[in-house]
């Protein structure tokens, strides 16, 4: 591939990111390729060690700000025309209304997520408490009440202690999940705007 | 090695590689790649990172009839050196101590 090539492939697939942005890494990677050049590898060699231009891709989107990138699909491209204008007036009811949805949407299926993570957790204390209270009274008990019945509120709180760490560990799994899915979707919301100007272009 | 600490690491050597003089992309690469693994996109994200953390400063200059940009390390990027060469101190006496309890 040459270098042309590279940096024409690299710039459509960054279509969607702010112009600068892209820009710059354009200027960046040039730069790189000519200095290598220069440094006695052959064009071919030199566009080879940039990598791919994907992977270049997946870790520009990844680096840039979601904001910014929505930001950059939204913002108009060319002077919107009058009876443009007029539309987006006139279908403002039913577009605004629609994307407050989606984002009420989103939004509600996260706060359902994190509520039952934060169940899983006041569970876990609860069980905690429990736990605590329970070695706490059969001490108490074998001293003033019955060693039996000490004997037995001390095996609930082992229980509940034990409820307790398997709570602990599956909280923790639940909120690692959820944060490495958010990033999922983060970067697939971003791809759609990418893709999008892709398409376009 | 574990991706945080490879990332700390990086910006470390990409100031180093800047710290005696003004340096550009292509040559930090080359200084930097003999300790550690350091690719082009991943450097682009560093110096960008660096640059809006104020540590370094970027200009550009003609050479061999194009332009080339040269970086250059600013006071908080030598103090995130020093601060490096101390904690480094720190964690080599915590790996003495680690590595004498597996003797």
């Amino acid at each position: 591939m040459t270098k042309a090539e590279f940096l024409l492939q690299l710039e459509n697939c960054l279509k969607g990111l702010p112009q600068k942005d892209i820009d710059e890494r354009l200027s960046f990677y040039s730069e790189m390729i000519d200095d290598k050049i220069e440094d006695g590898l052959s064009e071919e060699a030199a566009v080879k060690e940039m990598g791919k231009v994907e992977s270049i891709t997946e870790q520009s989107i990844v680096n840039t700000h979601f904001k910014k990138i929505i930001k950059e699909s939204f913002s108009p491209k060319a002077k919107l025309k009058v009876w443009e204008i007029v539309l987006l007036i006139v279908g403002s009811p039913l577009w605004v209304s629609l994307l407050l949805t989606i984002i009420a949407l989103i939004f509600a299926i996260y706060v359902v997520l994190w509520v039952a993570i934060a169940l899983i957790w006041v569970i876990f204390a609860t069980f905690v408490g429990c736990g605590v209270a329970g070695i706490i009274a059969s001490v108490i008990f074998v001293l003033k009440v019955n060693p039996l019945i000490a004997a037995a509120t001390f095996n609930v709180s082992l229980v509940c202690i034990g409820i307790s760490i398997i709570l602990l560990l599956f909280g923790t799994d639940a909120c690692k999940r959820i944060l490495q899915l958010t990033k999922k979707i983060n970067v697939f919301i971003k791809n759609i705007f990418i893709k999008k100007e892709e398409r376009q272009w | 090695m574990d991706a945080q600490l490879k990332r700390g690491l990086l910006d470390v050597c990409v100031l180093a590689a800047i710290k005696s003089e003004d340096s550009y992309g292509y040559k930090i690469i080359k200084d930097v790649k003999p300790y550690i693994e350091l690719s082009e996109s991943t450097l682009y994200t560093i110096l960008k990172r660096l640059e809006i953390a104020k540590m370094l400063t970027v200009r550009t200059a003609e050479h061999g009839g194009r332009l080339r940009k040269y970086y250059h390390i600013t006071k908080p990027g030598l103090k995130r050196i020093e601060e490096f060469k101390s904690d480094w101190k720190e964690i080599i006496s915590i790996y003495d101590f680690v590595a004498k309890e597996d003797k």
